[in-house]
């Protein structure tokens, strides 16, 4: 073949590929049975993510601040072990040395407090890393809890409100932990969400003009209890099929702390809307 | 096809191939012990699934690549190319050789795979079943059409420009046709912007071909026109780069 027809010839099947690349290309990108999320490796709500999400948890509890204080120590919990004392094997003396650096590259010696902007970076920042442990495991009770109470943390001097974008991420979950009927847990963190919901309206109570009526807290209520019963059906069914077992004891304990919390919860939360539906029918009585 | 033996001889020798090979067999069985499948043991196999693609994905446009690059540029570099041209053998031949070496290792692997999803991680209803062989099938097929023009650029592109920017830029492209499209799909829902919009609707969207997620949810088999629609529109992108790699090709670096 010669040069001329061989180039004839590339140029002919560059034309002719782009030509079907184009054609079919249109109906596949307007389809939307074809339409995935993006999800790189499948990794997000895999068997892996939920692993990789229960990891995640050491990071998210893990102080935060990045300067932002501005040379402000940390602050010390009283919990916290006492200092430990000099490491005396070399392999401990190599890991408090490589702490130290890691301490080292992130202090801030500056003495001026950090720009807004920096604050907001750090902030977008913290969002990013809980927004990613959640969307690996979307049923993760810390996961969730976590990233719903940055969504809704207060500024100075306002109460924590259901924003869109809470309101939101407790539907999501909800709706997802649901679905997930052969584990007991998301049914737990369903529940949680639906706590946290309810516990917003109550805040918006506070309000001249009040978003949320007695009725839809009413239905919170029982979203708590349909996820509460859930729970206890597939446990239940857990306890048959002796699955349990599969389980360290100390996750078990946590499910078990976690459920008696949420009792909790739900109980005083109950004990608040009868309080609020005697007062909104009070007035009434009166006229 | 003496070029063809001599690469398939080359790429055996140099044993890398095991390490795919051990992966792809392997992984499927031994990553699921480390998912929460070891509490819930309905998941085993929807993380057997995931394990087997991903593995191979990563295989393929790492491994294949690499050898698919080294081999062009060590075809260009070492004068095999020139020995070879000078016995009749064309360039185009000799990309085509090169490639079918690479391929010829590729299949194994990716039929391992799905006879892997077929045999071990198949669901039990019937119904369910029927259609698992033809999504297994559908998606070694559109995986070999994704891979194939791939790798022969990769060759071509080592050829001439050397082996690191042959790798690179395949799997540049590789992995933007599979996420960065739809990260920029996420941007343009965001902001529209109509060169954007232009270059995301005839980027290649590789994303198509990987059907994992339909394993994994037991979405059944691809409709049938949707089937051959990217049938079309991977035979398509194999036309454009089977033309920009002979174009590409050389038989000797150039200096």
């Amino acid at each position: 073949m010669s040069r001329l027809s061989s180039i004839a010839l590339s140029t002919a099947l560059i034309g002719a590929g782009a030509l079907a690349w184009a054609v079919a290309g249109r109906p596949l990108l307007a389809n939307p049975d074809l339409d995935t999320p993006l999800n790189a490796l499948g990794i997000n709500r895999s068997p892996y993510g939920e692993v990789l999400a229960m990891a995640l948890q050491g990071p998210i509890d893990t102080f935060f601040d990045a300067g932002v204080s501005g040379g402000a120590p940390e602050p010390k919990d009283a919990a916290d072990p006492p200092p430990a004392a000099t490491p005396r094997t070399l392999n401990a003396r190599f890991e408090t040395l490589l702490i130290s650096f890691d301490k080292a590259l992130a202090a801030r010696t500056n003495p001026k407090v950090g720009s807004d902007a920096m604050k907001r970076h750090l902030r977008r920042q913290a969002e990013d890393k809980l927004r990613f442990a959640y969307q690996l495991d979307p049923a993760h009770y810390g996961n969730y809890n976590s990233l719903h109470f940055f969504l809704t943390e207060p500024e100075l001097g306002t109460r924590p409100q259901l924003t869109a974008a809470a309101a939101k991420l407790a539907e999501d979950t909800i709706q997802y932990c649901l679905k997930q009927d052969h584990d007991p847990r998301p049914a737990l963190t369903a529940a949680a969400a639906a706590t946290n919901i309810l516990e917003l309206m109550f805040n918006d109570q506070h309000n001249a003009t009040p978003k949320y009526d007695t009725t839809q807290m009413r239905q919170c209520l029982n979203l708590i209890d349909h996820c509460l019963a859930r729970y206890d059906e597939v446990a239940q069914q857990w306890d048959q099929s002796k699955q349990w077992n599969l389980l360290s004891p100390q996750r078990v304990a946590e499910c078990e702390e976690r459920r008696q919390f949420i009792t909790k919860i739900r109980d005083t939360q109950n004990q608040t809307l009868l309080h609020l539906e005697h007062n909104h029918l009070a007035p009434q009585a009166s006229n | 096809m003496r070029l063809f033996r001599l690469t398939i001889a080359t790429i055996f020798q140099r044993k890398a191939w095991a390490i795919c090979l051990l992966a792809v067999v392997a992984l499927p069985f031994a990553l699921p012990m480390i998912s929460s499948a070891t509490e819930k043991p309905i998941l085993v196999q929807p993380a057997r699934i995931l394990a087997a693609w991903d593995a191979l994905w990563v295989c393929a446009v790492l491994w294949g690549l690499f050898t698919a690059a080294r081999e062009g540029e060590a075809n260009a570099k070492s004068g095999i190319g020139e020995y070879f041209l000078a016995t009749g053998l064309s360039a185009t031949r000799q990309l085509f050789e090169i490639w079918l070496a690479v391929f010829c290792f590729l299949v194994p692997l990716t039929l391992i795979t799905a006879l892997i999803c077929q045999f071990a991680a198949a669901p039990a209803d019937p119904v369910e079943h029927s259609m698992w062989w033809v999504l297994n099938a559908q998606y070694v097929v559109l995986f070999l059409l994704v891979m194939a023009p791939l790798l022969a650029l990769a060759t071509a592109l080592a050829s001439r420009f050397g082996g690191i920017s042959g790798f690179a830029v395949t799997l540049g492209i590789a992995l933007y046709g599979l996420y960065g499209v739809g990260y920029l799909d996420n941007l343009l829902k965001l902001e529209e912007n109509p060169i954007l919009r232009h270059l995301w609707l005839f980027s290649p969207q590789y994303r198509f071909a990987d059907l994992t997620q339909r394993l994994y949810f037991k979405s059944g088999a691809l409709p049938t026109a949707a089937f051959w629609t990217m049938t079309l529109y991977f035979g398509g992108i194999l036309a454009v780069y089977t033309g920009l790699s002979r174009l590409c090709f050389r038989t000797k670096l150039s200096s």
